[in-house]
């Protein structure tokens, strides 16, 4: 009898899934791309009874020398392909000339497929060894989940979602799709979008974020890690701390904006100016991705001091959030999930605004709790929060209010949530072998 | 003593306001309608209708319950009621139970049972009444000409009735009315003329509003997009954002308010009681061309100045001052104008100054390259013939794999909107 095994794609925040699942299925295996899963989490896993195993370990020379070999002729297919009349024929009401869309087609073919060819040779080298049951992804959109959901689809095999974070946004070009098997939102406010655009929701499911489950008890520690955080970056826990946190543009739409790190970015640093000015006392964070170039800690901490923000008063950081969500006084983010992170412990949350937050947008409702301010107030937004009990305590209350519209993990229960979805949709027999 | 009162319709809840703040369009003294009297009528109305007089506060504390639309509702409400002429002693009809108005107990025999008795006489003695405002559509959900019937007999002579009615002409024009708006019986405006005229009423006016409030239905003009989530909370600003809430105010009363009943959902009809009634063919013809005007000519600017009371430079330049200030106005202007462009000969520039012409064109320029987008990826490795295998493995179909990565391409390389610089 084969071993029960699932293939997960599933991002670190959420791997705590990964070892519950190994808990209640000793012996399973967990089968996850190179890299994705830590060794420290591979050995939680273990440890759970579990094991992970590398998919591209499962491919020996002779298979990748085949995966090469089909990905040649396929070239050649598609290339002649893109020369045929019914290319151009098929793009003849398009605003581009059909060459161009040609070029960029072989593009993106020649970069992604060699990839996605390996992960389906391996899946099926997978389904091969073990007892394949379940696909789980944390979003189905970039290429690796949609060839994961594809091959699921192919072999009879359900593929979940679990989602990386609430679609604020109407979802837009590659967002507008719901691909997996069955898709779990953190609650109400998650399926809104897509009921919006006319999608079919039944594939829903809302179970909350389980990245999200300890903030229920982090709520209550706030002052432990405040008092942290401002030991780590040498900050006062007495005075208020407002965390900026930085986006990017995925140029996955027109309405994006390629500059609105550094705009958004200058903007907070002009409203810490003109705080600073004014005689309030703060200190001024800002919290960028994992991920950011490291030219950044010299730069932005050169940018406040060129804005009027005294370096005692200024940090830059980058890295994990969920310390700063806590014991921020106040978190600025642009149609951010950090707005929900932060309604999860009552931290006053402001929205600035941006283009594409609005045409894609609104993100939140005027009872949600956070605050939204444009560019030209987001000085004085800070100021009123900063200084106005009442209007804290009011924001505190609409969050405390709203956040279970947002995810019903809030109760801190998302991980059970989530893994009684898994069970539920775990086959009790293996898939049925693909027709050949 | 006049006592003055306004209900809501069932779907919206009484607003309450908080200590602190005070939502643009009521003004301070908005609670006062609820406990105090007025000798003077107008001084009631315009304690009801004063406008946030302080400006756009940079944060407004959000106030506990308020529902933007509701307040729109009620703010198009009172306007309309404020212009019209009323006299000393009033009543108001239709006070939902637990509303200010039935709280402050100021109309103990008008409470929610009446609603129910539709041959019930109004316990008023006939022409004792200066005006009757009836602003729950509630009252008129079931034979409404009947009840049209039952408050002209209470109007003095030169009385004034208004009623907030529910539009049949517009429910026509609506491919999937709601279940409510189906079970409502809604007379056409001839009707309602020729059932004041049998009962010596005279129709002074039918006035459209709530252009973008939502009964469920979709909307004549902005198709089902109040139905939508973001619809619903773009307009829940509307009680903590000045800028938004005057231009919505500015397009239901430059704009909305003088065209037909075709338009929006509701309306309120003004009636007087007159003796000479044969005006009312007067206004009729005047109502039934501009109808037709409506309902038959795509507008363009001089139509729309006509129909407009004021110069349309003007109102332009004010629409702009209020787009240049806000985003969510001018979100909420892009939602309400590009259907409205889609159907006429009207464009940007004949709606605001020329720098907003451009950049409204600039956002309806990326909605076309989202979704040509959109075709090109789902179409490139999926539809086009022979694409599809060519982009397979073991049997596996890699096209939308592929979906992702063809577009930023597209958007950078192919239409040239981004350069692929990140800053």
């Amino acid at each position: 009898m084969k071993t029960l095994a699932i293939a997960s794609l599933l991002w670190p925040p959420n791997q705590r899934v990964l070892v519950a699942f190994a808990l209640r299925h000793p012996g399973c295996v967990i089968l996850s791309p190179d890299g994705l899963i830590s060794p420290t989490v591979s050995a939680d896993i273990e440890r759970a009874g579990g094991r992970v195993v590398v998919l591209e370990s499962l491919l020996d020379d002779a298979a990748r020398a085949a995966v090469d070999q089909a990905l040649a002729e396929r070239a050649q297919k598609w290339g002649a392909n893109l020369q045929q009349p019914t290319w151009t024929q098929h793009w003849r009401d398009f605003p581009l000339a059909a060459d161009v869309l040609g070029r960029l087609f072989s593009q993106v073919a020649q970069a992604q497929l060699p990839t996605l060819s390996r992960l389906v040779a391996a899946l099926d080298q997978a389904r091969r060894r073990y007892d394949l049951r379940l696909l789980v992804l944390n979003e189905d959109m970039t290429p690796p989940p949609r060839a994961l959901v594809a091959w699921g689809r192919t072999h009879g095999v359900p593929s979940v979602q679990l989602s990386h974070g609430v679609e604020l946004f109407q979802p837009y070009t590659v967002h507008a799709d719901l691909q997996a098997d069955v898709t779990a939102v953190f609650g109400e406010r998650g399926m809104e979008g897509y009921r919006d655009i006319g999608l079919d929701i039944s594939s829903l499911r809302v179970t909350g974020n389980p990245a999200w489950d300890d903030y229920a008890q982090l709520r209550h520690r706030r002052a432990e890690l405040r008092a942290a955080i401002a030991a780590e970056h040498v900050l006062s826990p007495h005075l208020p701390i407002v965390v900026f946190g930085t986006t990017w543009s995925a140029n996955l739409t027109a309405h994006s904006d390629e500059g609105i790190h550094g705009t958004t970015l200058r903007t907070f640093l002009a409203a810490a100016q003109k705080l600073v000015r004014s005689g309030l006392t703060a200190q001024f964070v800002v919290k960028d991705r994992p991920g950011a170039p490291a030219a950044a800690h010299e730069q932005i901490p050169r940018l406040f001091v060129e804005h009027g923000v005294p370096a005692a008063c200024a940090r830059y950081v980058a890295g994990e959030a969920t310390p700063w969500v806590v014991g921020a006084d106040v978190m600025v983010s642009m149609q951010s999930n950090l707005s929900i992170e932060a309604m999860m412990v009552g931290t006053p949350a402001v929205d600035l605004l941006t283009e594409v937050g609005m045409w894609l947008g609104p993100c939140f409702a005027s009872d949600s709790g956070v605050v939204e301010a444009e560019p030209a107030t987001l000085a004085d937004t800070l100021a009123a929060l900063l200084t106005s009990d009442v209007l804290r305590e009011r924001q505190r209350q609409r969050m405390a209010r709203a956040a279970h519209r947002y995810n019903v993990g809030v109760d801190g229960h998302a991980t059970e949530r989530f893994l009684a979805l898994l069970e539920a949709l775990l086959p009790h027999t293996a898939p049925a072998a693909a027709p050949a | 003593m006049f006592w003055f009162a306004i209900t809501e319709d069932r779907a919206h809840k009484a607003p309450h306001m908080g200590p602190c703040h005070h939502p643009p369009g009521l003004g301070r003294q908005a609670r006062m309608h609820t406990t105090e009297q007025h000798r003077d009528p107008d001084a009631a109305v315009r304690s009801l209708a004063a406008v946030h007089s302080d400006g756009a506060a940079a944060v407004a504390a959000p106030a506990m319950g308020v529902d933007g639309s509701a307040l729109l509702h009620r703010r198009l409400l009172l306007d309309i009621v404020r212009a019209q002429r009323v006299g000393t002693r009033g009543v108001q009809i239709g006070c939902a139970p637990g509303s200010d108005a039935s709280r402050a107990g100021s109309l103990s025999s008008m409470q929610g049972p009446l609603a129910a008795q539709t041959s019930a006489p109004l316990p008023l003695q006939s022409g004792s009444v200066d005006s009757l405002l009836v602003l729950d559509t509630a009252w008129l959900a079931h034979a409404p000409l009947q009840r049209l019937a039952a408050a002209a007999r209470v109007l003095r002579p030169a009385g004034r009735l208004l009623l907030a009615c529910r539009s049949a002409e517009h429910r026509a024009g609506i491919e999937h009315p709601s279940a409510d708006a189906e079970r409502d019986e809604r007379p056409t405006v001839a009707a309602w003329v020729e059932e004041a005229r049998q009962n010596g009423l005279l129709v002074r006016g039918m006035i459209p509003f709530g252009a973008f409030l939502s009964d469920g239905s979709h909307s004549r003009w902005l198709g089902d997009w109040p139905m939508t989530a973001y619809a619903r909370r773009l307009l829940s600003w509307l009680c903590e954002d000045p800028h938004l809430f005057e231009l919505a105010l500015l397009i239901e009363q430059e704009i909305v308010a003088h065209l037909s009943t075709r338009v929006t959902d509701r309306f309120v009809a003004i009636f007087e009681r007159r003796d000479d009634v044969d005006a009312a063919d007067v206004w009729l013809h005047r109502y039934g061309a501009l109808d037709d005007r409506l309902r038959r000519s795509p507008l363009d600017p001089a139509s729309l100045q006509k129909y407009v009371p004021g110069s349309l430079p003007a109102l332009r330049q004010h629409i702009s001052a209020l787009l240049s200030v806000s985003l969510r106005a001018r979100r909420l202007f892009d939602a309400v104008v590009t259907p409205l462009l889609d159907r006429s000969r009207l464009t940007w520039e004949d709606l605001v100054e020329p720098a907003l012409a451009r950049y409204f064109a600039d956002v309806a320029r990326h909605r076309d390259l989202d979704r040509w987008a959109m075709v090109w990826s789902r179409q490139a490795a999926c539809e086009v013939p022979g694409m599809a295998s060519s982009v397979q493995h073991l049997g596996v179909p890699l096209g939308r794999a592929l979906e992702y990565s063809l577009v930023e391409p597209l958007l950078t390389q192919g239409f040239a909107r981004f350069t692929g610089v990140r800053s």
